[in-house]
């Protein structure tokens, strides 16, 4: 692999409209990473995301755990002094990194899970939710007496919901292209 | 003023105490919430991380249901808010077009009305709120929390300040307590990362009850009930901090039965209520 990092035409007209945001105005001030509360648990750091998309090495943070790690809060894109949609930026990677199936990590598990629920019952069912995840991360043990708890207050529903509209979130969920079973 | 009220999923579960303190609240102040008929989930981060036809599919089709109700909407949830207001701006901006979204859907959607946050809806009528207040909320220390969603990203909310918002401060003050100045106002608790990542958002809670207690508060003040649920739920220290809504806060200044909606708390709030003489 080449060790020069250098951008091209190329590289720099895509990182300009990447994820409907302007990453090729990014000068690495780390605004961003300073103020990420999940950059201490990230391998490549935010103002190292957009540099990596800058120079086209998209690849790399396609099976980075990295994207994984943002949580969406929206702190770096009201900082960021040339207002890059830094998370938008995030999201497109994430969304090839789903679609190509190169995503590893347990978030991007979960968000399929999440949505499986919300096609087949239109709204949130968590107790479903956290089974199936629970399945999914060989976790059967944690939060089972704050489960019980949330039970006893009335505050887990035990039966999903169902929309009176049938068939309509299937639809949507083809019309979109979303590939969740 | 009447709004098509969306509960969002928690507002049916985790949250069902801040689904039933708005609707009281509301009521008093006269504000009309009709729930929205046969709504769906938004979406939340689940359909944005993994495609945007997706998340705007979820979101416009219930924008589309409140449109049929000629009504703008009302949601309790900021991420539930933040998500559907992105698909309004968008259609009203033309950077989605009507046939797309309703072509997703398969119903017709044209961004006519507004979406708005229940903490915008009430906060805009100070007055109406401090004519209703019978018991003030007198010695109650209280740390406003915001959270991402409400300031966050400033063109879509356009609700307050991105790292200083006081709005709900002032709203405190306006029902008689003591809104703390405090530096957790605006950090993130780790969000939907409750499910896959514990000990992150055991670190982001952590660090935000520790901020509130560095206040001396007697309660932290959430508008959000995944923010609610994390602080919660995953707080660190002994001396637990309660977390409640600005609604059941309302509610008690008003003199309505706060005490049925406490009892659904993990962390009971009603000693610290009985040590200030409110309860």
């Amino acid at each position: 692999m080449s060790t020069v990092h250098k951008i091209t035409a190329a590289s720099a007209s895509a990182a300009a409209s990447f994820g409907g945001s302007r990453v090729n105005l990014c000068y690495q001030c780390m605004t961003c990473t300073l103020g990420c509360p999940a950059a201490g648990r990230m391998e490549i750091h935010p103002h190292a995301i957009m540099r990596k998309i800058q120079l086209g090495e998209v690849q790399e943070l396609l099976v980075s755990s990295a994207i994984w790690k943002c949580l969406g809060c929206e702190t770096c894109y009201s900082r960021c002094p040339n207002e890059i949609n830094i998370p938008s930026a995030i999201d497109e990677l994430k969304h090839a990194a789903m679609s190509s199936g190169k995503a590893k990590s347990i978030s991007a598990a979960f968000h399929n899970i999440f949505l499986g629920g919300i096609k087949k019952n239109g709204l949130l069912f968590e107790l479903g939710l956290m089974l199936r995840l629970k399945i999914a991360m060989k976790d059967f043990f944690s939060d089972t007496f704050l489960g019980a708890l949330m039970i006893m207050k009335g505050k887990l529903s035990l039966r999903p919901h169902s929309l009176r509209e049938s068939g309509a979130m299937k639809k949507i969920f083809e019309k979109s292209g979303a590939g969740t079973n | 003023m009447k709004y098509a009220f969306y509960p969002g999923c928690a507002g049916e579960t985790t949250a069902r105490e801040y689904n039933s303190s708005t609707l009281a609240v509301c009521s008093a102040m006269g504000i009309e919430l009709v729930e929205m008929s046969d709504w769906n989930c938004c979406g939340a981060s689940s359909a944005h991380s993994t495609s945007r036809s997706l998340a705007h599919a979820l979101t416009g089709r219930n924008l589309a249901i409140a449109e049929k109700q000629a009504m703008p909407m009302a949601a309790i949830c900021p991420a539930c808010f933040v998500r559907m207001r992105e698909t309004c701006l968008q259609v009203k901006n033309g950077s989605l077009s009507k046939d797309e979204i309703s072509s997703l859907i398969d119903k017709p959607y044209t961004a006519s009305f507004d979406v708005r946050h229940i903490l915008d809806i009430v906060t805009a009528e100070t007055e109406a709120v401090k004519k209703l207040v019978v018991k003030p909320l007198k010695g109650l220390r209280a740390a406003a929390y915001y959270g991402c969603y409400l300031v966050r990203p400033r063109e879509l909310t356009g609700f307050d300040d991105t790292e200083n918002p006081v709005s709900m401060d002032n709203l405190l003050e306006s029902l008689g307590a003591d809104a703390a100045d405090w530096g957790g106002k605006v950090d993130c608790c780790g969000g939907s990362g409750s499910f896959t990542d514990r000990s992150m958002v055991k670190e982001l809670a952590g660090k935000i009850s520790d901020s509130a207690r560095e206040v001396h508060a007697d309660v932290i003040v959430s508008a959000c009930g995944l923010c609610q649920a994390n602080l919660e739920t995953r707080q660190s220290g002994k001396n637990a901090l309660p977390v409640v809504y600005f609604t059941e806060l309302m509610g008690l200044a008003f003199g309505l039965d706060a005490r049925k909606w406490f009892k659904k708390h993990i962390i009971n709030p009603i000693p610290v209520f009985k040590k200030r003489g409110l309860l």
